[in-house]
């Protein structure tokens, strides 16, 4: 007999599956990471696709989507039971609330996956031909921005009351995420007005960022650090400052790793000390 | 001798400064049926869910001897829920819903067939739940309830928010599971399922602003209450003020004359005397037929207390 939680991973996996909002999102990811107007210059042989320009393509444009499709099924995932009156059947049965939420959170993280891999992969397949391991990393990426955007979801569902104001402040945090601070109005302030240190905290504040970061410094800056730390702007100098060339990645990895604990465990925490 | 399944010992729940629950104790045993009453907001629902581990609480509650706190996941295994305000999946059939709550159990799929059966929905199994009407919906949950054939059963408002049609069916499979000698809760503030938990010899928890106000047998609940026989005698072409009277002389001074009928309160040996006093005063009656208080009467005189008190503090305020 199955374990109970792979009862609920199924559930939410073929839930969220399902959604048309998810494969909408598969198509989408599909079409923002060939990059029409680039699948058009190859096919003249105006340029020649590289691994490179498909890296930083995909961070640049395919990373802001990303959060777009796990933020809003996070969100209803604790409050929509609720709301939905399934909660309370749920719970009354032989299973604990660490069933439910572990359940929950990878269904839905499975899922959301797929979709990525379906939605990047065959797009890397229509361009490279042959994807490299490289482009594999960059998938791995993806993953974590999506643990870490749902974590931060369902710990925004554990506060809500119903479903609508979830989803609002789900949205909000994107837009936090995406545009806000993505502007480059806080970095060119800081930039300016602050030593650009300071920049390093705004970086750590915004996943989405992080993640084109770790891309970066991960695949696009190679060994030779030195070469490349001129186009890396303020902030590649300031890391330097902070960290050494030998300790950004370190730094990179963990606020990526903090991103995605400290909103699942705060979410698990306050679900399980909720009364229904 | 039959084990004790339930013990509820002096559990408050409170909600903020509101306390829902206040000092309630009882205990139930194998085998017993047990009618949880209490008009809406008496702290029945709340007294379910700590029985079940789903809300923190103070006081002790023990299922089968085992801690509610420390084994919840056990004691749910032990106990089919029905909850007031819950429902299955909408957007899953029937037959996914029982597989699904059967994983969830532990259980094997084949009994999912059986359910069907017995919820008498195997003809209804692919249809999805959100398109049952209301009745086929609560006999969906109480399926679910009923997979693994718990020893205890747990249904808060099982009818209340069904229609005729659906009370009926509902009552009916209801009698079914009461006849299975399981440890049944039923709360209600509909008092018709009370009356069919009074037709098993069942028990009565009466509560009222989170109290326990009385926990024991129908009948021990009926005397508590007071309350007596109504005896309808037909006078026929006897003069009624006279036989009246002679009631009246037996010692029963509240008799009243409705038309060409005596009503008299009473218990049930005074019957006997009412009726050979009026033949041994020449009177022979047409007929006479004995109406035995309801349990309506009796929850309302155990509650009206409380609800005139609730009455004076928001007059006052």
């Amino acid at each position: 007999m199955l374990p109970p939680v792979l009862f609920i991973i199924k559930k939410e996996f073929s839930d969220s599956i399902r959604s048309r909002w998810l494969i909408a999102f598969t198509v989408i990811t599909f079409f923002l990471v060939i990059g029409l107007p680039f699948v058009v210059a190859y096919s003249l042989g105006l340029m020649a696709p590289t691994i490179q320009t498909l890296i930083s393509g995909t961070s640049e444009i395919v990373y802001p989507f990303l959060p777009l499709i796990a933020l809003p099924i996070g969100s209803a995932a604790l409050v929509g039971e609720r709301d939905r009156n399934t909660l309370e059947l749920l719970l009354s049965q032989p299973i604990s609330k660490i069933n439910v939420f572990l359940g929950k959170f990878f269904g839905m993280f499975f899922a959301v996956c797929s979709a990525i891999t379906i939605g990047m992969g065959v797009a890397a397949l229509v361009i490279m031909e042959a994807p490299t391991l490289e482009y594999f990393y960059v998938l791995v990426i993806a993953y974590g921005l999506t643990a870490a955007m749902l974590g931060l979801a369902l710990m925004i569902s554990a506060f809500s009351k119903d479903r609508s104001m979830a989803l609002g402040v789900a949205l909000f945090f994107w837009f936090l995420f995406a545009v806000l601070i993505d502007m480059g109005f806080l970095s060119l302030v800081v930039t300016v007005a602050f030593d650009p240190v300071y920049l390093i905290p705004i970086v750590a504040a915004n996943p989405l960022e992080l993640v084109r970061q770790i891309t970066l410094y991960a695949l696009l800056v190679g060994a030779d650090f030195a070469v490349n730390l001129a186009t890396l702007g303020p902030l590649g100098i300031a890391m330097v400052q902070v960290f050494g060339a030998e300790g950004i990645k370190p730094f990179l990895y963990t606020t990526m790793a903090v991103w995605i604990l400290a909103p699942t465990i705060t979410a698990f925490v306050t679900f399980i000390r909720k009364d229904i | 001798m039959t084990a004790q399944l339930i013990n509820v010992e002096h559990v408050t729940k409170k909600y903020g400064r509101f306390k829902a629950l206040r000092d309630a104790t009882f205990s139930a045993n194998q085998g017993e049926i047990h009618a949880v009453l209490g008009p809406n907001g008496a702290g029945k629902t709340t007294l379910f869910r700590c029985m079940l581990g789903l809300l923190n609480f103070e006081g002790s509650i023990t299922v089968a001897e085992n801690d509610v706190r420390k084994g919840g996941k056990w004691i749910r295994g032990q106990v089919g829920y029905l909850p007031q305000h819950s429902s299955p999946y909408d957007d899953m059939t029937v037959e996914q819903n029982l597989k699904y709550y059967a994983g969830l159990k532990r259980i094997n799929p084949s009994r999912v067939e059986e359910s069907l059966k017995e919820i008498r929905l195997t003809r209804f199994k692919e249809r999805k739940a959100g398109a049952l009407s209301g009745g086929m919906k609560q006999r969906l949950m109480l399926g679910i309830s009923q997979l693994s054939d718990p020893p205890i059963l747990i249904l808060d408002e099982p009818t209340a928010n069904l229609d005729v049609q659906g009370q009926l069916e509902f009552r009916q499979l209801l009698g079914e599971i009461l006849e299975k000698g399981k440890c049944v809760l039923v709360s209600t503030h509909l008092l018709r399922e009370a009356h069919e938990i009074r037709l098993f010899k069942g028990h009565v928890l009466v509560v009222n602003k989170g109290r326990v106000v009385q926990a024991g047998g129908v009948e021990d609940f009926m005397k508590d209450a007071e309350l007596k026989d109504h005896l309808f005698i037909d006078t026929g072409n006897n003069n009624p003020k006279d036989m009246a009277k002679v009631v009246h002389d037996l010692g029963f001074k509240d008799a009243e004359v409705h038309k060409a009928q005596i009503v008299v309160s009473c218990n049930h040996e005074e019957k006997f005397k009412i009726l050979k006093g009026l033949s041994d005063k020449g009177f022979s009656p047409d007929s006479f037929r004995v109406e035995e208080p309801s349990l309506e009467k009796a929850f309302m005189q155990m509650t009206s207390d409380d609800l005139k008190k609730t009455t004076e503090t928001v007059t006052k305020k």
